[in-house]
Order: structure tokens, then sequence, then C-alpha cells
């Protein structure tokens, strides 16, 4: 695939251990106005969209591309509760957004983009899937350029959330806004920070192919995603001979969408010239991955 | 329902227009003859479908139909006097 060139990334992770924090006051912060009518979800895609392009006027024909492993829980849960709980009718306003698309419109409304915008909501390969079809419509010159983020949003109690995620007791849960601003890297290749491939597979006998092809530098790293289990990791980097894995994870709240903050946990911590190999898994046995690398001339921060 | 009880339902319904329509005012902010759909405050049709199930949920009172909803939306003292007229004698 053509490179895609990193033109920054911002991000917003917290872990949540009691009712998460009031995001109003730093939406406002971020896009320098109050925007109503918006809960968590939308919110949380304000603040990591708007700490991407950190000040920066990103062009109108940028495209928006956006995944969740669950979409807007919070106006999802509230307007099943109203319907199917207390059998009212559900508040207009969060009845809009539980479509999911909406946190595409006020990004971009925001931001002021008017290319197109795509929800993509995935459980295991959120970040991935929309990384690739970013990647898809820039390589076919249908789009100049793309914002690619991630949200989730906790939605207490902790226990319910808990149980939604299917994570244990002792675990904390987090909430999470990942974003990309892509390019074409063209003549800047190797100054500049890049997404070298994006590759899903249907099984490991594909995803081996596939590695087969890969010249990996001595300073590539590997990292799993948190659906790929730690046997399949190592096997897979035995066989590809990669030295040394580079851990996202460990000290990292626990939400669906974790693949995303690999991007930029690497390149806030890789040297200069060092690539990524991430690999993530799903139940199905299929296998997603994407290789990034770290420019040598670029002084890009991880937002 | 008593004089001051008519000065505090306004202030109840302004409180209940900031809160459900989410705007960044003090509800003391909006005068009682304010207009409150296409004035200053800047409020939609979706916000006006918001106030009325607000309404409905708190007072009771179902306000139906774009005719009764542009009248008891026109201001706080119209909304009020909706609210008023809706009770039992």
């Amino acid at each position: 695939m053509t490179p895609l060139r990193i033109i920054s990334s911002g991000n917003y992770c917290e872990p949540v251990t009691s009712d998460p924090p009031e995001l109003k006051a730093l939406v406002k912060d971020i896009v320098g106005t109050h925007v109503r009518r918006i809960g968590r979800f939308i919110q949380l895609a304000l603040i990591g969209a708007g700490r991407c392009a950190a000040g920066e006027r990103i062009p109108p024909d940028t495209a928006v591309y956006l995944a969740s492993a669950r979409g807007d829980l919070e106006v999802t849960l509230a307007v099943f509760d109203q319907l199917f709980r207390e059998s009212q009718a559900p508040k207009p306003l969060s009845f809009i957004n539980t479509v999911s698309n909406a946190a595409c419109f006020y990004t971009a409304q925001q931001l002021q983009l008017s290319s197109r915008s795509s929800f993509v909501c995935n459980r295991y390969f959120a970040f991935e899937s929309a990384l690739q079809l970013a990647q898809l419509d820039l390589e076919r010159g249908q789009v100049k350029a793309a914002l690619v983020g991630v949200v989730d949003v906790v939605v207490p109690p902790l226990d319910r959330h808990r149980a939604h995620l299917g994570i244990a007791a002792d675990v904390t849960p987090g909430e999470a806004s990942h974003w990309l601003w892509l390019g074409d890297a063209g003549a800047t290749f190797a100054a500049s920070d890049v997404i070298l491939a994006v590759e899903q597979h249907a099984d490991y006998g594909a995803l081996m192919k596939w590695l087969g092809t890969l010249t990996l530098t001595a300073d590539t790293l590997i990292s799993g995603g948190q659906f790929l289990n730690d046997p399949d990791l190592a096997s897979i980097q035995r066989e590809i001979g990669v030295r040394e894995c580079f851990d996202y994870r460990s000290a990292r709240a626990y939400y669906d969408s974790q693949s995303s903050a690999a991007v930029g946990d690497f390149l806030g911590r890789a040297a200069a010239g060092s690539q990524l190999l991430h690999i993530n898994a799903d139940p199905r046995g299929r296998y997603s991955a994407f290789m990034v690398r770290k420019g040598r001339g670029a002084e890009n921060e991880s937002g | 329902m008593a004089r001051l009880e008519l000065k505090t339902l306004k202030q109840s319904l302004k409180a209940m227009i900031v809160k459900e329509c989410d705007k960044d005012v003090e509800p003391e902010s909006i005068r009682d003859e304010e207009l409150l759909i296409g004035g200053a405050l800047a409020l939609d049709s979706l916000d006006a479908l918001q106030i009325c199930l607000a309404v409905k949920d708190q007072y009771g009172v179902r306000i139906e139909g774009s005719v009764a909803a542009q009248r008891a939306l026109g201001s706080v003292n119209a909304l009020a006097a909706t609210i008023m007229d809706a009770q039992p004698d």
C-alpha cells in the first residue's frame, strides 16, 4: 500500500474509578465554544479530534472516520431504559444521538470539515477497520486527507459497565478518544511518521503468509492487541524473528479500542526510524495488523 | 395557583429550559416575556419538543400540536400559564 503520513495525533485517555469526570469545560476549552445537546461520546470525540488538530486549521476536504466497539453506549442505554424499563418515549435529544454518526457530524462541524464522514462499529477491530477504510479511500484518491479516530465511553454504574465489557471486578475501565490526522506521505516519506501497512486476514495462515512478505528491520518492535492472546503473540514473534515487544497496554485502563493507543504511544516513545508491527485477533480467528514507522526527521507529538 | 407559586413555577421552568436544552446561560437571565423559540435564546424545534416532553414528565401537562406548542412556548409567561390552566380547580 501507499504509506500514509501521520500529520499529527491527539488523544484523551483516562481511567474511571468512580463517576466519570465532567467534560463540558474541557470541550469548551478545546473547541472554543459551548457545544450544546451532546453527550459524553460526542464530547470525547471533540476532545480527541481537537487535540489532534492542535490549533491547526485542518483542510476542509479532510474526511472523518470514527470507530467504536459499542457506539454511543450512554445515550443508547438511556433510550433503552426509558423505552423498556420506564415505558416512556425517549427524550428527543437522546434519541437523535443514538445515531452514532452524530459524533462525526459534530466533529466535522467544529473543525469546519465538509468532506465525507463514516462511522464504523466493530467490536474487536474498531480502530483497525476505520484505519483501513481511510487507507483505501486515500489510496484510491477519493479523499486527500483523513481524520481517523476511535471513542470508547464509560457508562456508570461501573459494575454494569464491567459486565458489558466482560471484564473482572478488579479491572479499571477507561474512557478514550484517540485520533490520527493522515495524509499522503509523498516526498516527505523518510522524514515523516507513517502508516506502512494496514491489513486484515481471514485466518492465521493468511496472516503468516503476509508477514512472510515483509522486510522487518532490526529495530522493528511487535505489539499485540488486547484480543490476541499472549501465546499467539509469542508464537508470531518467534516465527518472524522480531526481538522486542512494545508494551502500551499493561498500565492502561481497559476499553474496547486499545489498539488505537499503540500508534500514539509508539510515536511518543520510539527511536527515530524504528517500526512497530501491531497484530490483533478476534474470537473467530481473524487477524488485523498495521505497521507504523517513526520518521527520522519528524517532531510529531503523541497528543 | 397563588402569586408566590407562579413566581416559583417560572423559576423552575427557566431552570428546566436551561437544563433540557443544554443552554450555557443562567436561568435567571431568561426574561419572563422573552420569545423562547426563534428569539435571543436561539432555541429550535428540537428544543421545543424536548421542553414539551419535560413539561409532560414534570407537570403532567400535554402540549400537543404545533399551534398549542407555538402558543405555550411563546415565553416563560405563556408556558407557566399553560401549566396553570391545565391544573384541576
